[in-house]
């Protein structure tokens, strides 16, 4: 047995909110208190390297993508500093020159001069009137093939020396690879079937976002910011054997230091009722690190895309006063009732990617029928995204039992972008909108959907809470919610919607010893110092894991 | 890579319009074409128990040659995979699900790997109209349309002509694609989607495969000895209804593959040794006289 002294544990149980320690005994909390009360447990070894932090229950992440770690093979050059797996800090690239500055640099570090050099996280939306294209890339190296990943995933930029070994510039023109006003190729390739002309390299790309290496560093990531259960929520294609005995046997290695739910996507798969077989087989395989048994589907596309489903009034018009269409259907509405009922019938959990606000409408109408049809207590069903799910719909949501899962870190990533170019001022202002959904009493959780944004609950709920864009402006003012109201939903609200409530998500008596190790108190600091709390590390099962340069 | 392009077919409409009876037919009816057809739910290919060579969790084998696969990996990753071994199958057809967009699908036909073959947008008479008014999936639907080379209107024995005409000009609204329609048991699938003309992929011969059938109508015409040139200004002023046009031009330049996919005209350079074949041309039978009069415009040209 062991105690954890600490500045302060913050439990997120109602019973007993706060203590000055924590005794943990075979992974396990046995109790909270002072001292003196965990004494009466017995004898335990004190160990007082946590006397100076903050242990809260490690965060849950309940909505992010392994993708996350396999980018950070390839160079970072988006427009917000961003951490890599090492605990590095990249500094943003605020402009074209500071994109090329960074590649040149890079370049420059290169030993084998026929390797490509690819980089990712461009994202041409903060670069209003200029895109990056082959010529200027063209400035970092006109031998060496370079092949620039957009933010959005739905596009690559690459230089005149990739344009050449794929004869890209012969043949007729055509829309996946834009021609300038010279008649050559841009350098964009546009989604997959354009970003495949640029020969190996689409697929050497696409295939390193799932490398061992890639979830190691998912794990790093996590453990850096004081997460200790991660998801993996739909990207993975569950149905391959091979694929999960390499996550069975990264997931074991105790170095690895977080637990992952790994959610199958019903778009990887055949037939539904063999898919209900395979998932609900699948929770066999679960470990204590490594959880199955759990469905997503994506219904839409994202509002910065344009492609989530909105109801009236829809997107503003573009800057030139033309009207845009609605988004895309990635599953067709009359679809979605039937497949949920399979996963449903099944005792299955389905949590549904739903950005728009016309997506939820057909989401709930499906949840209804379903649920008409065949009840089922404590289903925990989940809306992941809500970005513009409105009042009534989480009044509804609350009495068909569904949970929210908000992605409040759009309003610090593309906040200004929401009022200023998708949806305006009135629907920016009430995007994410934790405070009407608590309002309603609906189970809220938070998340980043790593690796879109980075992971750090600290930063979701440091967004919930203040609503502050790049810009300055707050967004929503009347949506904010308290800290100790972001703090419970990303650590007890991503639990509860992952059905781990039981285990993990608070601290106290029975509960796996998961913590986020923190160098500050949140409760006590300025709100708007949230997101710069620092994090040790955590503690997994009782084991303390440090973060990168922490020990 | 095997350095080999094989035409790619992309297969769309909402649900209920026929697509995987298309597939199936194709399947099962393929003149010789292995295909490799790429589907959302393999439990759905029914062909002849007899065809079954093996069947496994994600592919299908048949014995006439034929593969189909199924797109759990994501089509990004079936796509890296066919594009590797083009030398097992001569035509991949994707078939898409219900709120499927068909051009960025159709855009893989100019990955390495593959060529365009055609995009094939289907609408059933008794709920296009419907369909398209509809306020969730209207949209969907017109932009699939709108990516069409060739509309094919199934069912078209469920509704009476006027019923079927109210279609034609619903579909009209979203596109300028020729509109192919008849009972889907009795259209020529296999030479509407067939890229290769006769004698350069694995077809039969000529005389054995100009097809006919109720409801549309073929003609074969030489045109070999004029300039492509020539052959590209006659084909853009051909009947609107084409469904389908193709063959290996022995022209002024040399051997060329021409196609018409409906509203879109490929033409490309085939290899010296190419066999030429007359340009076969199908059409609904109630255009029978207006190919006959563009037909005579070529020949009193020449």
């Amino acid at each position: 047995m062991k105690i954890f002294t600490a500045r302060a544990v913050h439990t997120m149980d109602r019973g007993r909110p706060s203590a000055e320690a924590v005794l943990v005994d075979d992974g396990l909390v046995v109790a909270v208190g002072t001292l003196d009360e965990l004494r009466a447990h017995g004898e335990a070894e004190v160990d007082d390297r946590f006397a100076d932090k903050v242990l809260l229950p490690g965060f849950v992440e309940a909505h992010s993508h392994s993708f996350e770690g396999g980018q950070w093979a390839h160079t970072y050059c988006g427009w917000f500093d961003r951490t890599d797996p090492t605990g590095h800090v990249w500094p943003g690239c605020h402009s074209i020159d500071e994109v090329v500055t960074r590649l040149v640099e890079v370049e420059a570090g290169m030993d084998d001069p026929s390797a490509p050099l690819f980089a990712w996280g461009l994202d041409p939306i903060y670069f209003p009137g200029d895109r990056l294209e082959a010529r200027h890339l063209d400035a970092v190296s006109e031998r060496r093939r370079i092949f620039v990943m957009h933010a959005s995933g739905h596009l690559a930029t690459v230089n005149t020396a990739v344009i050449d070994a794929a004869g890209l510039a012969d043949g007729p023109a055509d829309e996946a690879v834009p021609r300038g006003a010279d008649g050559r190729p841009t350098g964009e390739l546009l989604e997959p079937a354009g970003m495949a002309r640029a020969g190996d390299l689409f697929p050497s790309y696409y295939r390193s976002m799932a490398s061992d290496d890639g979830i190691r560093a998912f794990g790093q990531l996590a453990r850096n910011a004081g997460i200790t259960t991660l998801t993996d929520l739909g990207s993975t294609n569950l149905a391959n054997p091979k694929v999960r005995q390499r996550w069975r046997t990264i997931t074991d290695d105790p170095t690895f230091p977080v637990r992952v739910s790994m959610f199958h996507n019903p778009a990887f798969g055949q037939g539904l009722d063999e898919q209900v077989d395979m998932v609900v087989g699948l929770r066999d395989e679960s470990t204590d690190k490594l959880r199955y048994g759990h469905v997503k589907f994506i219904l839409d596309g994202s509002i910065q895309g344009f492609t989530a489903r909105l109801r009236a009034p829809g997107y503003l018009p573009t800057p030139g006063g033309e009207a845009r269409g609605n988004g895309l259907w990635l599953v067709p509405p009359d679809e979605v009732a039937g497949r949920l009922e399979a996963f449903h019938r099944a005792g299955l959990l389905v949590h549904a990617h739903c950005n728009g606000d016309e997506t939820v409408d057909v989401f709930l109408d499906a949840v209804e029928q379903v649920l008409t049809a065949a009840p089922r207590p404590d289903h925990r069903h989940t809306v992941q995204h809500c970005q513009l799910t409105t009042a009534d719909q989480y009044r509804r949501m609350r009495a068909l039992g569904l949970c929210a899962n908000v992605f409040a870190n759009h309003t610090w990533y593309w906040g200004d972008q929401h009022h200023d170019v998708t949806v305006g001022p009135d629907r920016a202002k009430r995007m994410n909108a934790a405070a009407t959904a608590l309002g309603a009493g609906v189970p809220l959780s938070m998340h980043s959907d790593a690796g879109v944004t980075p992971l750090g609950p600290l930063h979701v709920a440091w967004c919930a809470v203040n609503r502050v864009t790049p810009s300055g402006r707050v967004l929503g003012a009347d949506e904010r919610i308290s800290v100790p109201e972001a703090l419970a939903a990303v650590t007890l609200g991503g639990a509860y919607q992952l059905k781990m409530d039981h285990e993990i998500g608070s601290i106290r008596p029975g509960l796996r010893a998961d913590f986020a190790v923190l160098d500050d108190d949140p409760f006590e600091i300025d709100p708007m110092a949230l997101r710069d709390v620092g994090v040790w590390g955590t503690v997994l099962s009782g084991v303390p894991q440090p973060a990168d340069g922490r020990a | 890579m095997t350095g080999r392009r094989v035409p790619l077919t992309v297969i769309g409409g909402y649900l209920g319009v026929g697509k995987t009876t298309l597939v199936n037919r194709l399947l099962s009816a393929t003149n010789g074409t292995r295909y490799a057809v790429l589907v959302n739910d393999l439990g759905a290919v029914n062909v002849d128990a007899e065809l079954l060579e093996s069947t496994g969790a994600d592919r299908i084998v048949l014995s006439n040659g034929c593969l189909c696969c199924s797109l759990a990996d994501g089509l990004t990753e079936v796509m890296f995979d066919l594009a590797d071994r083009t030398d097992e199958f001569d035509h991949v057809v994707i078939e898409l699900s219900g709120v499927g967009l068909p051009g960025p699908v159709a855009r893989w036909g100019r990955a390495p790997g593959f060529v365009p073959g055609t995009t094939l947008v289907l609408a059933a008479a008794d709920s296009v109209v419907d369909r398209l008014a509809d306020p969730l999936v209207g949209d969907t639907v017109r932009r699939q349309l709108a990516d069409a080379d060739l509309v094919v209107l199934t069912r078209t024995d469920l509704v009476d002509t006027a019923g079927a005409a109210v279609a034609r000009a619903a579909i009209a609204t979203t596109t300028d694609a020729p509109i192919a329609a008849g009972p889907s048991a009795e259209l020529p699938w296999s030479a509407i989607v067939e890229a290769a003309p006769p004698g350069v992929g694995a077809g039969s011969e000529v005389s054995d495969h100009v097809p006919a059938g109720p409801g549309f109508t073929t003609r074969a015409i030489d045109v070999s000895g004029a300039g492509i040139d020539d052959v590209r200004a006659w084909l853009e002023v051909r009947p609107a209804d084409v469904w389908r046009a193709k063959g290996v031009v022995g022209a002024a330049e040399g051997p060329h593959i021409v196609q018409v996919v409906g509203r879109r005209i490929e033409i490309s350079t085939a290899p010296e040794s190419a066999a030429t074949t007359p340009l076969v041309v199908i059409a609904p039978d109630e255009v029978g006289d207006a190919l006959d009069q563009w037909i005579d415009r070529w020949t009193a040209g020449r």
